[in-house]
């Protein structure tokens, strides 16, 4: 089908015929957006593919805007040499004509729903079952034409009628039902098993069984380690029972020996009896022996005492003699000194003491008279200066003289006076007369001041002009006569002041003020003063009558002192008195070194008495321990016969010490033969005995432990439950692999029937591949090499050169626009073999880049020769250069056909 | 004139791990055969019972069987039952016979065989017990046994546990088949083979219940009398097991094959006391024997104690279904078979059978 005319009439901003002629190559459709460039698409897609009898919202939409006026539409078109005219009018009085033109003319072949159905055939397109046409009933345009509003792609399909209009040359991989629902099966079951990425998805039975295998698996290992600890316990038990048997052997044995030696320890006793009775003798003779040489050397020791004794008494004796005589030395140096400070030194200290006493009142006696003048003085200048001040006061009192109020007022008033006069005079009334005749004569009452030869008039004046006249000159109003009142009120007030102070002017007053504020400052300082006198000495008086009841005191002490003495200055006084404080402490130092003196003395004479009197003491003590000595002596000596006859019986006892020594010296060899080995062996048995029993309590413990763990385990049921667990993970290991079979089973049926129908598609798509490959590598410089197309003829990826396949989904969207319409375009190619097809394409490379664009003008053209080809654009500049036929479509239908 | 009640094997405890989520139940129906060995014992009168080793399957059998077998054995009071350590359970220490369970709790009327000595039963009866005390050897623990005296005119009964040695091969615990003879014993009570089995003076009651498929004719106990000394003991077999363990394998080539295989299986017994394994090889891709067979299976998987069949079992071989349409599913089967190239990249021929096999199911579930 080729498109040679479209007229519009009362279409939507087509209110007058407007007709659009096409070539049968390449047609650019140029006008800026709302045009109606789209509108022309539409229309005649109604015309081909819709009833005129529709009277839908869409219908309706299509009249110009406020009108009721019917669309018309009229397209020419040729099919197979053929010339048709479909004329359609929608919504009033609709109707349908198709002609057959015939030797030039068209001639009306079929009307109404004929028309309709018939121009619908020839279109290859189907009727939609309610409203308008939709792309999917366009036939072989639903391919070919690609409008503003619709889908890149269908969403599943595309029409029969495409395939049809490809004839063959290009086919949809159409699958059987039954290979439909195997295939489907197949991929319900594959995504039962695993998830979109291939894995095992998590809940299927394969993913259950094999987590359940490893759960059994881990529960009988489990189980197994428990039996293996039996298994060890046991092992461990053999081991220790062995062992018990032999150490109960040793036990065996070491009990005989014991019993073996403690029987010849115990027949050894005859000995060991022995020497206990040898034992006993040794240590009574060894006694004996000590005893008679204690009884030797303590002989031997009071003899050497009692000599030593005898040589000291002499000695002794001496001794207390010199002492007594030291003693009664020091007791006659103790009496001269007491002498010496009883009868020189008090006595002195006494007469010092006194004179420096009388002294010192005298000193007293003097000071208390000093001080009694200076508060005589004192006092006597408080007087004077009270008296002034009393004398001052009265002045003030009497003075006339103004306060410094009454100042204040009558400066005060003297202002007020000025201010009022410089009123008046501000107010005052300059009054000229010119007489007439140098005769007549102007009087004034009261007269005024004259200036410049006018009358100042300040207050109410009559003029009297030579009888002539008499004028009366005041203020208007009262203001002159009130301020001239005032002037006079206030040089009363003033004068009146002046008189009250007795004084003739203001300076008279002003030194009256001066002199009392003169002698009003007199007095504030006299007052300070007195107060400052009375603060110096507030208890003055109190002080003057103390001092002089303290001097009629010292008076009556002054009878003691020297009667030279009285006539003394001050400064001799002092001085006597530190020589005479001197002197007195002198004498308490010697008074008081006499005394430590006489007592050192005393206490030397009483130790050397004592001393005397305990070598008395000392003395008769070792002349009667001298006298015990010799009789004990004596007394020992005696016991024994003799010294020598003692000296005998040590001399035997030693002897019998050493005999008996030897003696025992054999019993301690039949001893360590007949007791101590036995005795050993025994010990060594026990020892052995101790440590076997020991070691076997210990192994019965350990085998205890053992048993009980078997017991635990038992008890726990380890053997059936990894039995039972065991017979579980055998059913799911058998059924496992069968799983596993079948799911890579499934898998691998699954990618062998994909595989196959891809192989089948991509036989069938070849064609549109072949032709879309080369213009898809010259658009994208070779970045994308060939396209896909699913079962269904639809695009699915396009392959990069390395034959990495990008999803479309992936493309930016001027690219996936691209690529369709290369697609539709491939598949308008493919259609037009026997008969030349239109491809309409709306303003659908509006996303292309200027380079794009460039290149997409070769493959238009290209295809122009196949096909012809209805392109919409907005921007005739990206097509600049391309071999077309270029069709204005202006805005709202102002301008005619072209 | 002595009559007594010979068994063994009793393998108490048993984990029979093959029958899955069954083993427990099976565990229990052995406590049902061994209540049934009590009560016989009762019936018929015995003397005594010798229980010639493998009370318990394993020395680390659970505590709980323990003191429940206990408890069965103080059931039998006053028939006094005399119990052989077998190899199963041998003594020793940690051994099942050192249990607290076991030791304090069985009761006078069971005696312990724990030691190579003469017991004797009464004046009439001695037995010569040969305990194990070890898992596995090689030597003969009946060789312990002293020749009868002269002048000894009592019965004289063997109790061991081992492998008779006349199969040829080396066998565990090998007792010499002459060992009566050798020993002067009139009777050997003997265990470990699971059948029932008689030779000569030799007496295998076998176990009592099943334990394997594979096992010749077990689920016995032997009721003995023996008149007196070297006397030929009388014996008689009676049957106390519960359970009837069958396996087999058969081939299905048609529906008479079916019914054949069902009525084998009906003359086995009741059905809920039957142990089945099966897994018949399917040589036919008939659509009706296929379903029959599956029939089958349903059937017995509802009313039979415990079955192993699988269900794949079922399928028949890829090889012998259908041709399949042409087009797009004949393509892939080509591609499928031809992955059987035995190259390393190739799936398993097995994985490739399977996809094969599915894929002819769905076709043949989509055709209806």
């Amino acid at each position: 089908m080729i498109v040679e005319e479209i007229t519009l009439q009362g279409w939507k901003s087509y209110r007058e015929p407007r007709t659009f002629r096409f070539g049968d190559k390449v047609n650019l459709l140029v006008g800026p957006n709302e045009a109606g460039k789209s509108v022309l698409l539409e229309a005649l897609q109604r015309a081909l593919f819709d009833r005129h009898s529709g009277a839908s919202e869409e219908i309706k939409a299509v009249q110009p805007l406020g009108t009721t006026i019917a669309p018309e539409i009229t397209v020419i078109f040729r099919v197979n040499g053929q010339r048709y005219r479909i004329w359609k009018r929608f919504l009033k009085e609709p109707r349908a004509e198709l002609s057959t033109e015939r030797g030039g003319v068209f001639q009306v072949r079929d009307d109404g729903d004929d028309a309709d159905r018939n121009v619908l055939e020839i279109a290859g397109g189907t009727f939609p079952g309610k409203g308008l046409t939709q792309s999917k009933h366009r036939g072989l345009a639903e391919a070919l034409w690609y409008l503003q509003t619709e889908a890149a792609v269908p969403e599943k399909t595309w029409n029969e009628g495409v395939q049809r209009g490809l004839g063959g040359v290009v086919q949809i991989a159409a699958r059987t039902p039954l290979e439909e629902e195997v295939i489907d099966r197949v991929t319900r079951v594959h995504n039962d098993v695993f998830t979109p990425t291939g894995r095992t998805k998590a809940g299927s039975e394969l993913t259950l069984v094999r987590e359940q295998t490893e759960h059994l698996a881990a529960r009988v290992t489990a189980h197994r380690e428990s039996r293996e600890r039996i298994r060890e316990s046991r092992e461990a038990m053999e081991r220790l029972e062995t062992e018990v048997e032999e150490k109960t052997t040793l036990l065996v044995r070491a009990q005989t020996e014991a019993r073996v030696a403690s029987e010849a320890v115990e027949a050894s006793g005859a000995v060991l009896e022995k020497k206990v009775r040898m034992e006993a003798e040794l240590r009574s003779a060894r006694e004996r022996s000590e005893n008679l040489k204690k009884v030797r050397s303590g002989v031997s020791a009071r003899k050497e005492a009692l000599e030593s004794l005898a040589a000291s008494l002499p000695e002794k004796e001496r001794s207390q003699r010199d002492r007594e005589a030291e003693a009664k030395v020091e007791q006659q140096v103790v009496e001269r000194l007491r002498r010496q400070r009883k009868e020189e030194k008090e006595p002195e200290l006494k007469r010092v003491e006194a004179e420096l006493e009388s002294l010192t009142g005298l000193e007293r006696h003097h000071t208390l008279e000093k001080t009694i003048r200076g508060l005589e003085q004192y006092l006597s200048r408080l007087h004077a200066a009270e008296e002034e001040l009393g004398s001052r006061e009265k002045e003030l009192e009497q003075s006339n003289s103004p306060t410094v109020a009454e100042w204040g007022e009558y400066q005060q008033l003297s202002t007020q006076l000025k201010v009022a006069e410089g009123k008046a005079q501000a107010s005052s009334i300059r009054v000229g007369i010119e007489l007439r005749k140098k005769t007549s004569r102007v009087t004034a009452n009261p007269v005024p001041n004259r200036e410049n030869g006018e009358y100042l008039i300040a207050r109410p004046t009559t003029f009297d002009i030579d009888g002539v006249a008499r004028v009366h000159v005041r203020g208007v109003g009262a203001s002159l006569e009130e301020l001239s009142a005032e002037c006079d009120r206030l040089r009363a007030e003033s004068a009146e002041t002046l008189r009250h102070f007795g004084v003739m002017d203001a300076d008279a007053l002003a030194k009256a003020f001066a002199s009392r504020q003169a002698l009003e400052s007199d007095v504030k300082s006299l007052r300070k003063k007195v107060k400052d006198l009375k603060n110096e000495n507030p208890t003055a008086a109190k002080e003057l009558k103390d001092s002089r009841r303290g001097l009629d005191d010292e008076a009556a002490k002054l009878g003691n002192i020297p009667v030279d003495a009285k006539s003394w200055g001050g400064e001799r006084i002092r001085s006597r008195i530190g020589e005479l404080k001197r002197t007195k402490k002198e004498m308490i130092q010697t008074i008081d070194k006499l005394d430590k003196q006489e007592r050192g003395s005393t206490t030397r004479a009483e130790g050397l008495l004592r001393e005397a009197a305990d070598l008395e003491i000392q003395l008769k003590e070792a002349l009667a321990k001298r006298d015990q000595q010799r009789m004990e002596l004596e007394k020992v000596v005696q016991e024994y016969g003799s010294l020598t006859a003692l000296d005998r019986a040590v001399t035997a006892a030693v002897d019998e010490v050493l005999r008996l020594g030897k003696t025992r010296e054999g019993v301690e060899e039949e001893i360590a033969q007949k007791v101590t080995e036995p005795k050993e062996r025994l010990t060594r048995a026990e020892r052995a005995i101790k440590s076997l029993e020991s070691r076997i309590t210990e192994i019965r413990r350990e085998l205890a432990g053992h048993e009980s763990r078997v017991e635990e385990i038992t008890r726990q049921g380890v053997y059936s439950a990894e039995g039972d667990a065991g017979g579980e993970l055998g059913f799911l290991q058998r059924r496992l692999p069968i799983l596993e079979r079948r799911a890579a089973a499934v898998e691998l049926l699954r990618a062998v029937l994909l595989d196959c129908q891809a192989t089948r598609t991509r036989a069938l798509t070849q064609p549109v591949r072949e032709l879309v490959g080369p213009w898809l590598r010259s658009l994208t410089s070779s970045r994308y090499n060939n396209i896909d197309l699913d079962s269904d003829l639809l695009p699915t990826s396009v392959g990069m050169t390395d034959g990495t396949p990008i999803p479309l989904s992936l493309l930016s969207f001027g690219t996936h626009e691209q690529v369709i319409v290369l697609v539709r375009l491939a598949m308008g190619v493919l259609a037009s073999r026997d008969e030349k097809q239109v491809v309409v394409l709306d303003d659908r490379l509006v996303n292309a880049d200027s380079v794009r664009a460039g290149r997409f003008l070769g493959i238009l053209e290209d295809v122009g020769e196949k096909c012809q080809i209805l392109m919409t654009t907005c921007n005739d500049g990206l097509y600049a250069g391309l071999n077309a036929e270029i069709v204005r479509v202006p805005e709202g239908g102002k301008t005619g056909s072209e | 004139m002595v009559r007594f009640l010979h068994t063994s094997d009793w393998q108490m405890g048993m984990k029979a791990a093959q029958m899955g989520p069954k083993a427990r139940a099976v565990r229990e129906t052995r406590y049902d055969t061994i209540s049934k060995i009590s009560e016989l014992a009762r019936r018929q009168r015995v003397d005594f019972i010798v229980l010639a080793g493998d009370v318990f399957d394993d020395q680390d059998a659970d505590d709980a069987v323990v003191r429940r077998v206990t408890d069965v054995l103080n059931g039998i009071d006053p028939i006094p039952v005399y119990v052989l350590p077998g190899n199963h359970d041998p003594m020793g220490p940690g051994s099942i016979w050192a249990r607290a369970s076991w030791r304090t709790r069985i009761g006078a009327n069971v005696c312990l065989l724990d030691g190579p000595n003469e017991v004797c039963v009464n004046e009439e009866v001695a037995l010569y017990p040969c305990p194990l005390r070890q898992k596995r050897t090689a030597r003969d623990p009946t060789a312990w046994i002293p020749p009868r005296v002269p002048n000894d005119n009592r019965i004289r009964i063997g109790v061991a546990h081992g492998g008779l040695d006349v199969l040829g091969t080396s066998v565990n615990f090998p007792i010499p088949a002459n060992r009566p003879e050798l020993s002067g014993l009139d009777y050997l009570a003997l265990g470990d083979w699971h059948g029932l089995r008689i030779q000569g003076r030799c007496f295998y009651p076998g176990t009592p219940e099943p334990t394997a498929f594979d096992e010749h004719d077990p689920g016995n106990v032997l009721i003995a009398e023996v008149s007196e000394a070297s006397a030929t003991p009388s014996v008689r077999p009676e049957r106390v097991g519960i359970l009837q363990w069958h396996a087999e394998d058969p081939q299905v080539s048609d529906q008479s094959d079916v019914g054949a295989l069902e009525r084998r299986l009906k003359s086995l017994g009741p059905s809920s006391s039957l142990v089945l394994r099966l897994h018949p090889r399917l040589n036919t891709a008939a659509r009706d024997v296929q379903e029959t067979l599956a029939g089958l299976r349903l059937e017995l998987e509802q009313t039979t104690f415990f079955l192993d069949w699988p269900e794949e079992s079922l399928q028949a071989p890829t090889v012998l279904e259908t041709s399949l349409p042409l087009g797009l599913i004949a393509e892939a089967d080509a591609v499928l078979e031809s992955k059987n190239d035995g190259s390393s990249a190739a799936p398993s021929p097995e994985v490739v059978s399977e996809a094969r096999t599915i894929l002819r199911q769905f076709v043949r579930e989509a055709q209806g």
